[in-house]
């Protein structure tokens, strides 16, 4: 039988990856972000009996890295990166034009306001469903449908047209 | 589900496995070909927002948690082992309190009040062994140096918290009660009246001679006696 310590360091190990991207999104600053991941799992840790479902395990943690995000920005108004800065360092080989429109999309991600930023953060970053987001934020599903629905207008509109991809469908 | 629905949908949940959604777009080729540009764009989205990982990030993580976890639970046996000696300490300070502040009680008070848990023994007459007597006292850490005379009743008991040896002599002028306080010395010799009995006190070595009865015709005569069995004299 897995013990606790084991059943931790998997959850880490699994999960560690999308948390910290997360956070960074939330923060938009890589030290910020790594903290944030690691008071999330200290948190996690001891708390880990009120996990029952091991599938899950992502929701409840980025339920808590936002709970750990939310507490630090009552307490302190951190720096992050002016949006125009946003310049994410590409360890992976791209093609200059994927690496490109990356760019792009990032400081469009950057400048959502939070209200659309969320939710597309925790439907493609998280997995979450449409009724999972809403249960997360407070809102409706039908409310979350629009935001996300908005945040990728948003985000195709600032692809300008590009290609067919960023082409944003009208709904006319 | 028709094509307005099917690309509200396909904008806001493009990975949706709804039914509906599902088979609209086999049936519709202009919402197939949107939905397979979304799904390009969904790709771009992901990609765009998997920023890199720090290296070994797990590990740090790992490695923050098992400090820590190591220490809150030193932190926890030291803060029990702290509890437990608080307790302990209020414990003594407590019972310390107690001992100090508790009032004590008068030998006389004790005396007389003890008769009645023991009704029946002002009415023994049967004599007990000598043999007995003096094993009684030893149990004491007491030694008898000479012959108390009769005794018609013993039992040990308690007065006080004290260790105590409860006796009766059958005289001339009627049942004495006779204790030996074992370890309480009391700093002089009187003589007392309580609730009707008269009484008095010997201090007799490392304890007390208690002698108790409606008169005291007969406690100067014991008194000589057991001081003298007592080795006090």
């Amino acid at each position: 039988m897995p013990t606790p310590q084991s059943q931790f360091d998997a959850l880490v190990r699994g999960t560690s990856g999308d948390l910290f991207r997360f956070a960074y999104w939330l923060c938009r600053n890589d030290a910020l972000a790594q903290d944030l991941v690691q008071e999330t799992y200290l948190r996690a840790w001891r708390s880990m009996d009120d996990l029952r479902d091991g599938a899950a395990a992502k929701a409840w943690l980025i339920t808590i890295l936002r709970r750990e995000h939310a507490r630090l920005y009552e307490r302190k108004r951190f720096e992050t990166e002016p949006v125009e800065d946003v310049v994410v360092e590409d360890r992976e080989s791209r093609t200059p034009e994927e690496a490109g429109d990356d760019g792009v999309i990032r400081a469009a991600i950057a400048r959502l306001d939070p209200k659309y930023r969320d939710p597309i953060l925790l439907q493609v970053l998280g997995g979450f469903s449409c009724e999972e987001i809403a249960r997360e934020l407070g809102i409706t599903a039908a409310a979350v449908m629009t935001q996300l629905f908005r945040a990728r207008q948003k985000l195709k509109a600032a692809l300008g047209g590009n290609d067919l991809g960023a082409t944003v469908h009208e709904l006319s | 589900m028709n094509c307005l629905e099917f690309r509200r949908h396909l904008a806001s949940d493009p990975r949706t496995r709804q039914v509906d959604f599902t088979a609209h777009r086999e049936q519709c080729g202009r919402c197939a070909e949107a939905y397979s540009q979304a799904l390009a764009f969904e790709g771009r989205l992901g990609r765009a927002l998997a920023v890199p990982v720090p290296d070994a990030l797990a590990d740090h993580v790992l490695l923050r948690q098992s400090t820590v976890a190591l220490r809150e639970r030193r932190q926890g046996r030291r803060a029990t082992a702290w509890r437990m000696a608080a307790v302990l300490a209020l414990g003594i300070g407590v019972g310390s309190l107690w001992v100090v502040s508790a009032p004590v009680q008068a030998l006389p008070d004790l005396a007389v009040g003890h008769l009645s848990h023991e009704p029946h023994a002002l009415k023994a007459t049967a004599t007990v062994e000598l043999a007995e007597v003096r094993a009684q006292f030893a149990a004491r850490e007491v030694g008898l140096v000479d012959d108390p005379g009769r005794v018609n009743y013993l039992n040990p008991c308690r007065l006080g918290g004290q260790r105590a040896l409860h006796m009766v002599v059958q005289t001339v002028e009627g049942p004495v009660t006779v204790y030996y306080v074992v370890g309480r010395v009391e700093s002089v010799r009187s003589t007392w009246q309580r609730d009707g009995l008269m009484g008095r006190s010997v201090p007799a070595r490392e304890g007390t001679l208690v002698l108790l009865a409606s008169n005291d015709r007969a406690f100067d005569a014991l008194e000589r006696t057991w001081v003298r069995a007592l080795g006090a004299a």
